[in-house]
């Protein structure tokens, strides 16, 4: 089975600030749970791939983000800097 | 669930799941057929837990359970909160991780005393260690893996040019004393471990306080094998510690290799009684650690002899006879003190008796260092101090017997890199192999 994540940011007019962030994982059917015995190493083959890729995807995401800020915060600089002169 | 052809029906009860990625509340269902349960998510997929209890992930157990090794149960319980970002309601306290501390360490003991009576019955012997089959080939080669004569005179020879002449060895008289380190089964250092005892109730009004403080005992081993590969093991007595290294010793296929079995202790009679019972039935060889030694007749003459220069003068000569091994003369050394100089000549004795008890087990340390063998325990006094002594021996910190064992078997089983395997198989190895990674002290 696939988990997909993806991730947008966008205004509060529903316009996207960056391109969507996807990650896609790989965990267990649903049918690995055989029963409680093995409820326990399933699940946690499930936890690790999960927590991994939402670090990975928030990491991405948050570089975007940050990324995109100071992009912007050059552009406002670069203006008041001209405006100045 | 419509396969089992029955009622099917949501409980008014959730599962609950701590995660490290959440706290989670599962919806669970049952499938009834007429009045007879035929299905139940809790019974049939989730691992049964308690009442009130929630179902722990190997991720949360591994952060919360060995956490606590490391840092007070209040820290580690508010590290996990601020780490999970724990909302309030959901915050895990420190008494719970206390219990699941607890309750894993006695799964852990439990899971080691099974392993190590299967693995004794598999070799046949005893629960307690007896065995009841051929024991003759565990003594193989014993007597003959030791040092080359050659390599013991020139060490010898070496050692007495640096020697005044009247305290030089009779190398002749220790060979064959001196293991070769490439051909022992393990060299095995133990030793007991205390801290302070919680008490178990208020004391009752007018009643006498207790006369000794009461302390928690651990027992803790360090194994080492010819390679340089280590482990380290924990029980609650003595006795324990010793089926759990003869099954270990067996199980990693030891037993049978060709040497000595060499122990390192500080002496304590109740350790040697337990070594001797146990190892009986093979050649081994035991030594006591030097560094105990010598705080022993520190501790002794300071009671005995008047005056601080009298007893360092008496402790000088008698560690120089004490390092070459030669107890004859150091007990001699102390009869011949003048009784002037002496403040309780009951402490002598006790030295003198402690000497006695302990000859066959002092050999000629400076002989041993020389050739570069080991001379004292302290990899288990190192071990000691990362299983027991760095979490449970501060200030104000007193423990249960349950509490500072299942503290310690935990801190001893991360540090053997057996951690994983326990959290995910309820198992652990019980090899040398598992903790070559990263040696456990």
């Amino acid at each position: 089975m696939k988990m997909r994540i993806k991730v947008t940011l966008h205004d509060e007019d529903e316009s996207e600030v960056t391109e969507a962030t996807t990650l896609e994982v790989d965990v267990p059917d649903f049918e690995a749970f055989t029963g409680p015995d093995t409820f326990g190493q399933t699940f946690h083959q499930y936890e690790q791939t999960a927590l991994e890729a939402r670090n990975g995807v928030m990491e991405a995401v948050t570089e975007k983000y940050v990324g995109g800020l100071v992009k912007k915060n050059a552009g406002r600089d670069g203006e008041t800097r001209r405006k100045k002169q | 669930m419509e396969k089992q052809g029955g009622k099917s029906s949501e409980k008014p009860k959730k599962y609950g799941i701590d995660a490290e990625i959440g706290r989670l509340e599962v919806p669970t269902y049952e499938i009834k057929k007429g009045s007879q349960k035929v299905f139940s998510t809790e019974r049939d997929v989730f691992p049964e837990t308690g009442s009130r209890e929630r179902y722990k992930t190997v991720c949360f157990r591994e952060l919360a359970v060995f956490s606590c090794c490391d840092m007070p149960f209040r820290k580690s319980a508010q590290k996990l909160n601020r780490t999970l970002r724990r909302k309030e309601g959901q915050l895990v306290e420190p008494r719970t991780m206390a219990n699941l501390v607890d309750r894993e360490g006695e799964a852990i003991a439990a899971c080691v005393e099974t392993k190590a009576k299967t693995i004794l019955k598999c070799y046949d012997f005893t629960d307690e260690g007896v065995s009841t089959g051929d024991t003759s080939r565990y003594g193989l080669l014993a007597n003959e893996s030791v040092l080359s004569e050659e390599r013991v005179s020139q060490a010898g020879k070496e050692l007495n040019d640096s020697l005044p002449k009247e305290r030089q060895i009779d190398v002749e008289s220790l060979q064959g004393t001196c293991e070769d380190p490439t051909k022992v089964k393990a060299l095995i250092s133990v030793d007991d471990v205390l801290c302070k005892k919680q008490k178990v109730s208020g004391r009752k009004r007018g009643s006498s306080p207790p006369k000794k403080k009461e302390r928690v005992k651990n027992t803790v081993a360090h194994l080492q094998r010819r390679k340089g590969e280590t482990y380290t093991m924990t029980t609650a007595t003595i006795a324990q510690m010793m089926i759990v290294l003869l099954a270990f010793l067996l199980s990693n296929g030891l037993m049978i290799v060709p040497g000595q079995l060499v122990f390192f202790t500080d002496g304590a009679e109740d350790l040697l009684g337990a070594i001797q019972n146990v190892f009986a039935f093979l050649p081994f060889k035991l030594i006591l650690d030097w560094y105990h030694l010598d705080k022993k007749c520190q501790q002794r003459l300071s009671m005995a002899m008047k005056g601080k220069e009298k007893r360092n003068t008496v402790l000088l000569e008698l560690l120089a006879w004490l390092w070459i091994g030669k107890v004859d003369q150091a007990i001699a050394y102390l009869r011949s003190l003048h009784p002037d100089d002496i403040k309780d000549a009951e402490h002598i004795e006790k030295l003198i008796g402690y000497f006695s008890r302990n000859l066959s087990f002092i050999p000629c340390y400076a002989l041993r260092q020389q050739l570069g063998l080991r001379v004292s325990s302290n990899p288990v006094e190192k071990a000691n101090d990362l299983l027991v002594s760095n979490r449970q021996k501060h200030n104000g910190m007193s423990w249960s017997p349950s509490g500072s064992h299942s503290l310690a078997i935990l801190t001893s089983l991360r540090r053997n890199d057996e951690h994983m395997q326990w959290l995910l198989h309820h198992d652990i190895r019980f090899q040398f192999d598992a903790a070559a990674q990263k040696p456990a002290a």
